[in-house]
């Protein structure tokens, strides 16, 4: 991954308060981690706090949604692309999208059901969930709707959905759900077409890119990540040992601790984990203020010349020096990345403006 | 008497106590399951049985703060099963606790009430204050 890819899609998705994609096997464990994650960031915007609840709702019914329908499937290593859970929040706007492979058999009702929902009011989407939660269960099929009737109901917008054929069995299935926090979002919130996420789904898929994350990096919104994949690590390829998972928590911390403020209080940073052969490759990118960037890039410069042994050295120096920076770090937690990641480490400085850089760094472990 | 069933809630699987001797039935804290079928199953068994030779007064409560479309369905499993005992000498009653801002769990014991033919009462409560430790 160049740090131009890293950079433009920073930009493609320089509106988002909150951009999650996770890229894999999607089963159910990550339901939790999900609901902490949206709610780390909802309260920025009042209209969105007020709808806390149903956006959890909504997330944990498209992730399951996506569960459901896996069954009898390809496994992911067969398949273009693996399946695609998505929560981007823009302004007070939330999207939850999912891709997932059903069997060709299945597109027809699925686009017939969806379509239905879509020519239907509150009112009918009401009296259509009453209906079908009044019966009794005897014969009636597992999910049967209700969750894409709630979906459709508790969105209060058009469910979209988008299919792409695989081959003659298989095809993609794309759902977004969108949920305003205001009666008349500005115009630049509501144009994320469903398009616009399967683009963006092949573009990550190409970098095999398991997990993104863009947002406002504070320890709320990195506690859930790393919880989420210290609980999925076994279900990821080879991982040999904690390396992966140490190098994960640094690259992610190190983020705020560089970071630059912007005029919102935001320190905006754009976080990936990718396939990387039989290793994984953890990068981040962020805005640093240029003052900083000369003293940063030589003590980056002059940690990555270093041997692990070196590097071993000096970290024991600095645990027993304290030797820490005026800037929060530039210290133990880039010398632990660098020797962790066997010296595999890769950084970038990109000068935007006089007052600040754009900073990337990769690790592979 | 019949065994009382105590499950213990998990980060997406409620709590559940159904106790006839201390006369505690309730099912509280987040339903996520995505398989609703299997969790709920033991609950659905006890209950079968429960309505059988219930107490002479059941008052059953639900105190969630999330459920999921397929959990829905096992809520209104419970409900019909518990209307059973409507049908006799006995009574039952359902209290559906909400938290008082939460519109969304309030709005869905109001849907559930207009479904069930039993008495159903519909109780806010206050969120517990969380004093977060200072910096």
């Amino acid at each position: 991954m160049s740090p131009e890819f890293i950079f433009e899609t920073f930009l493609d998705l320089k509106k988002d308060y909150l951009s999650f994609s996770y890229l894999g096997n999607i089963h159910d464990e990550i339901t939790d981690m999900l609901i902490q994650l949206s709610e780390s960031n909802i309260d920025h915007v009042a209209e969105l706090s007020k709808m806390r609840n149903k956006v959890s709702f909504l997330m944990v019914e498209s992730f399951q949604n996506i569960v459901r329908h896996s069954g009898n499937i390809p496994v992911e290593g067969n398949l273009p692309k693996p399946s695609l859970f998505q929560i981007r929040n823009i302004g007070a706007t939330y999207y939850i999208a999912s891709a997932n492979v059903i069997p060709n058999v299945k597109t027809e009702m699925l686009k017939n059901r969806i379509g239905r929902l879509n020519t239907l009011t509150q009112e009918e989407l009401k009296s259509l969930y009453m209906e079908v939660l009044s019966q009794e269960q005897d014969g009636i099929q597992r999910g049967a709707g209700l969750g894409l009737i709630e979906m459709a109901r508790k969105s209060g917008h058009k469910l979209e959905c988008f299919f792409e054929p695989i081959n003659d069995e298989y095809t993609y299935f794309y759902l977004q759900i969108k949920m305003s926090g205001k009666k008349n979002p500005s115009e630049d919130e509501i144009n994320l077409t469903i398009e616009s996420t399967q683009q963006l789904h092949s573009k990550l898929s190409g970098e095999n890119i398991l997990l993104l994350l863009k947002g406002n990096f504070s320890q709320e919104l990195i506690l859930p990540v790393l919880k989420m994949v210290e609980e999925n690590m076994s279900s990821f390829v080879n991982v040999h040992d904690k390396n992966t998972f140490f190098v994960l928590g640094e690259i992610l911390q190190n983020i705020p601790k560089h970071s630059f403020v912007n005029e919102e209080g935001v320190k905006e940073g754009i976080f990936f984990m990718e396939k990387f052969g039989e290793y994984f490759a953890i990068t981040s990118g962020n805005y640093v203020e240029n003052h900083y960037v000369v003293d940063f890039e030589e003590k980056l410069n002059a940690f990555s010349k270093l041997s692990v042994s070196e590097l071993n050295s000096l970290y024991r120096k600095y645990l027993r020096e304290g030797n820490e920076t005026e800037h929060g770090g530039a210290g133990l937690g880039l010398i632990d990345i660098i020797r962790l990641s066997n010296c595999n480490f890769q950084y970038h400085f990109q000068k935007i403006n006089e007052a600040i850089s754009f900073f990337t760094m990769r690790a592979v472990v | 008497m019949q065994k009382p069933l105590y499950i213990k809630g998990t980060k997406d699987c409620p709590q559940v106590t159904l106790d006839c001797e201390n006369q505690i039935f309730e099912i509280s804290g987040r339903s996520l399951p995505e398989d609703s079928a299997q969790f709920y199953a033991p609950v659905e068994a006890w209950l079968e049985s429960y309505v059988k030779s219930p107490n002479s007064i059941t008052e059953f409560n639900f105190r969630l703060d999330y459920f999921n479309s397929s959990s829905s369905r096992k809520i209104m499993s419970i409900l019909f099963e518990l209307e059973k005992i409507a049908k006799t000498k006995n009574a039952v009653k359902i209290n559906w606790y909400y938290e008082e801002s939460d519109e969304m769990i309030k709005e869905s014991g109001e849907e559930i009430r207009s479904i069930v033919k039993i008495p159903f009462e519909l109780k806010s409560y206050k969120a517990p204050v969380v004093v977060k430790p200072k910096k």
